[in-house]
C-alpha cells in the first residue's frame, strides 16, 4: 500500500463534506427530471416537507418528492461507501467491497425472491411508494439474502479459523455468478408478469426515484446503527492492519471485530439494496478516494467515508440529472460505467501486490 | 514468586493435524531472559502463539501471572503479555508514533481515556532510540529501526512478560548484539523475556536459560553451558557443529559458542 499521510485535518473535512451534502440535497431538489425549481423555491419546499414552514403549493409538493429521493440517495451512497470501507479494513484488502464479496448479489436475490413470493404487493412498493408490510418483508428478505450469501462466502474462505483473502475473492466471484444465474432464472419465470418483472428490473439496476419518507428513514436507521458501532470498530480495524495475531496480541478480540464489521457492512448493504436496488462500485471507489484524501486511520476514515459516499452518489445523480434531464441513466448503470474502469485501474496498479497472493 | 508465564503439560496443534507441541512444562520468572531454541519446525513460534490466545491448547494449560489464560479477558492478557512479531507486516504506512500508540490499546477506555498514554509512548521511543523518527512512516525506517519500533510498541504495552519471535533474523551483527543487549536490559529491569531464536551464540551470551525444543518436545533446558554441548546438540542439529568456549574477558564470562561448519565435528581446542 502506498504511503498515505493524512492530508486534510478532520474537523474541516467533516464540516466541508457535511455542507456539501446539504448543498447537493438542495441542488437535487432544484434540478429534477420534471423541471427546474428556483433555489429559494427548493429551499422553501424542503422546509415545508420537513414541517418547518407552511406551504402547500405545487412547487412544495414537487420539492417534497425530490427531497425524499435526495435523502435516500445520500443515505444509500453513505451506506455503500461505509460498508466498503469496513470490509476493506477487515479483510485488509482494497479489493473487498459489498458487490465483490456477494453482499449486494445476495441482497438482490433475496429481494427478488420476496418480490416473486409477494407478487402484487412488492411492485406497488417499488413503483409508487411504501406499502408498510411489503416494504418490511422485502427489506428483511434482502437482508437475509445478503447475510446468507456473505456467510456462505466467508465460510467457504475460512480454514482453521482464518479467512484466506484470495479464496474469499474467488468464492465471491463463484457465488456471485450463482446469484446472478438464480436472479436471471427468477426473471425468466416472471417475465410474463409485467409488474414483477419491472420490480426486479428496477432492483437489478438500482432506482433512486419515487422515494417516500420510509425509504429515507430505513437507510437513516441503518446508518445510525452503523454510527453507533464505529467506536467499537475504528481502532480495532487500525490494529488489524498487522494481521489477526498481531491485533490479538495487543488485546483486540479479532473474532468479535470481524463479526461486528461484517454484520454492520451487511446491514448497510442490505438496506441499501432494499430501498434502491443494486448500485455497485460505490463501496469500492469511495473508500479508496477517501483514503487518498484523508489518510487510512479508520477513526478518521469511517465518518469521512460516510459523508464522502453521500457526496459521491448525490453529486453523480445531480450531475446526470442536470446534464441529461429525462434521459438520465439508472444509478446502477452509471456507477458501473464509472466504477468498472476504476476497478480495472486499481488491479493494474496493484499487480505487484497481487503476485504475492 | 509467581511466574509471569507458565505452561503445564501443554499440547498444541492445528486443525486435525498431529500435535505440534506435546507435554510442555515451562516457567518464565521476572528478571529472566529465556531463549527458546530448536530446529525449523520444532514448534517454537507455535508456543508463542499459545501465549497470546491465538491457539487453544489441546491438552494442559497456559498460566499468565498464575491465572489460566483462557479465563483472562483479551485486554487484561495484553496488559500482562506483549508479543513482538518478526516484522511490521502490513503496518508499513503508519507513522511511527501512531504505530507505537497501538501498544496502548489494552490500556485505553472505549472512548479514549488513557492519561499516561502519550508519556509512556514517548518514553518507549526514547528507550529504543527512535525519538527523532516519530513522524516518519514505518517503512521508511531501516530494518534495525523497524525492529526497534516493534520493541517500542511492546514497551508501550507495559506488560511484565515479553515474547519475542526471532528478533535478529534480518539484522546485521551490530544490530543483533544491540537488540539482545536491550532485551537483557529489560530482563534486568524486572521483565521476563522469552525469545525465540536460531542464533545459538546470541542465546549463549545473553540468556539465563535455554529451552531446546525438537519435534514439539522439550529436549533440554538449563544454562548455556548445560545445553550448548555436543551430546545435546549433535543428535538434533547434526554433526557439522564446532563447539568452543568464548575467551575470558568477554562480557558474560566464559560461555560456549557454536559454529556450523561442514565436516567439522567435535569440540574446538580450548
Amino acid at each position: 500500500m502506498a504511503a498515505e499521510r493524512p492530508r486534510i485535518p478532520l474537523a474541516p473535512a467533516l464540516i466541508g463534506l457535511g455542507s456539501l451534502v446539504v448543498l447537493l440535497v438542495i441542488a437535487s431538489v432544484a434540478w429534477g427530471r420534471t423541471g427546474r425549481l428556483g433555489m429559494t423555491e427548493a429551499t422553501r419546499g424542503i422546509l415545508a416537507a420537513l414541517g418547518l414552514v407552511e406551504d402547500d403549493g405545487l412547487a412544495a409538493a414537487k420539492a417534497s418528492l425530490r427531497l425524499w429521493q435526495a435523502l435516500t440517495t445520500a443515505g444509500v451512497g453513505a451506506a455503500m461507501a461505509l460498508a466498503g470501507a469496513l470490509l476493506q479494513g477487515i479483510f485488509r484488502n482494497g479489493l473487498a467491497a459489498p458487490s465483490i464479496i456477494g453482499v449486494t448479489g445476495g441482497a438482490s436475490l433475496g429481494a427478488a425472491g420476496a418480490v416473486l413470493v409477494l407478487g402484487g404487493y412488492a411492485p406497488t412498493f417499488v413503483s409508487s411508494g411504501a406499502q408498510g408490510h411489503a416494504h418490511l418483508a422485502v427489506a428483511a428478505a434482502s437482508f437475509i439474502g445478503a447475510l446468507g450469501v456473505t456467510a456462505l462466502i466467508v465460510s467457504l474462505a475460512t480454514r482453521a479459523g482464518r479467512i484466506s483473502v484470495p479464496t474469499l475473492l474467488l468464492a465471491g466471484i463463484a457465488v456471485n455468478a450463482c446469484c446472478g444465474g438464480l436472479l436471471a432464472l427468477i426473471q425468466a419465470i416472471t417475465q410474463q408478469d409485467y409488474e414483477i418483472a419491472r420490480a426486479i428490473f428496477l432492483w437489478t439496476f438500482g432506482s433512486l426515484e419515487d422515494k417516500a419518507p420510509v425509504h429515507a428513514a430505513s437507510i437513516g436507521g441503518a446508518l445510525l446503527a452503523a454510527l453507533l458501532a464505529i467506536p467499537f470498530l475504528a481502532t480495532e480495524l487500525d490494529l488489524f492492519a498487522g494481521g489477526e495475531d498481531d491485533a490479538r496480541g495487543l488485546g483486540v478480540r479479532p473474532e468479535r471485530t470481524k463479526a461486528l464489521a461484517i454484520i454492520v457492512a451487511t446491514l448497510l448493504a442490505a438496506v441499501s439494496v432494499a430501498v434502491a436496488g443494486q448500485i455497485v462500485f460505490v463501496g469500492l471507489v469511495v473508500p479508496h478516494l477517501a483514503r487518498i484524501l484523508f489518510g487510512r486511520s479508520h477513526r478518521r476514515l469511517l465518518p469521512l467515508v460516510l459523508l464522502s459516499g453521500a457526496v459521491f452518489l448525490l453529486g453523480a445523480e445531480w450531475a446526470q440529472t442536470a446534464l441529461l434531464g429525462d434521459r438520465s441513466l439508472r444509478p446502477g448503470v452509471l456507477m458501473s460505467l464509472i466504477g468498472g474502469p476504476f476497478f480495472l485501474s486499481l488491479l493494474v496498479s496493484r499487480r505487484g501486490e497481487l503476485r504475492g497472493w | 514468586m509467581v511466574s509471569l508465564l507458565a505452561t503445564e503439560g501443554l499440547s498444541l496443534g492445528y486443525a486435525d493435524e498431529d500435535a505440534v507441541v506435546e507435554g510442555l512444562d515451562f516457567e518464565l520468572r521476572p528478571g529472566e531472559l529465556v531463549a527458546l531454541i530448536g530446529p525449523n519446525g520444532a514448534g517454537k513460534s507455535t508456543v508463542l502463539r499459545a501465549f497470546s490466545g491465538a491457539l487453544v491448547p489441546r491438552a494442559g494449560r497456559v498460566l499468565v501471572g498464575g491465572e489460566p489464560l483462557a479465563r483472562l479477558p483479551a485486554r487484561e492478557r495484553a496488559r500482562r503479555v506483549a508479543h513482538l512479531p518478526q516484522e511490521p507486516r502490513g503496518l508499513g504506512d503508519l507513522l511511527v508514533a501512531d504505530f507505537v500508540a497501538g501498544g496502548r490499546y489494552a490500556h485505553r477506555g472505549r472512548f479514549g481515556g488513557d492519561p499516561r498514554g502519550a508519556a509512556v509512548c514517548r518514553e518507549a521511543l526514547e528507550r529504543v532510540g527512535l525519538s527523532g523518527e516519530r513522524d516518519r512512516l514505518l517503512f521508511e525506517l531501516s530494518g534495525g529501526q523497524q525492529q526497534r519500533a516493534l520493541l517500542a510498541r511492546a514497551l508501550a504495552q507495559e506488560a511484565p512478560a515479553l515474547l519475542v519471535d526471532e528478533p535478529t533474523s534480518s539484522l546485521d551483527a551490530r544490530h543483533q548484539i544491540a537488540t539482545f543487549a536491550l532485551l537483557r536490559e529489560l530482563a534486568d529491569g524486572g521483565r521476563g523475556v522469552l525469545a525465540v531464536t536460531h542464533d545459538l551464540n546470541l542465546a549463549s551470551q545473553f540468556a539465563d536459560r535455554l529451552l531446546l525444543l525438537e519435534a514439539g518436545r522439550l529436549r533440554a533446558q538449563g544454562s548455556p553451558e548445560e545445553v550448548l554441548r555436543r551430546e545435546v546438540l549433535g543428535p538434533i542439529y547434526g554433526d557439522d557443529l564446532l563447539i568452543g568456549e568464548a575467551p575470558s574477558g568477554a562480557a558474560g564470562g566464559r560461555r560456549p559458542w557454536v559454529l556450523a561448519w561442514r565436516g567439522r565435528t567435535g569440540d574446538a581446542a580450548r
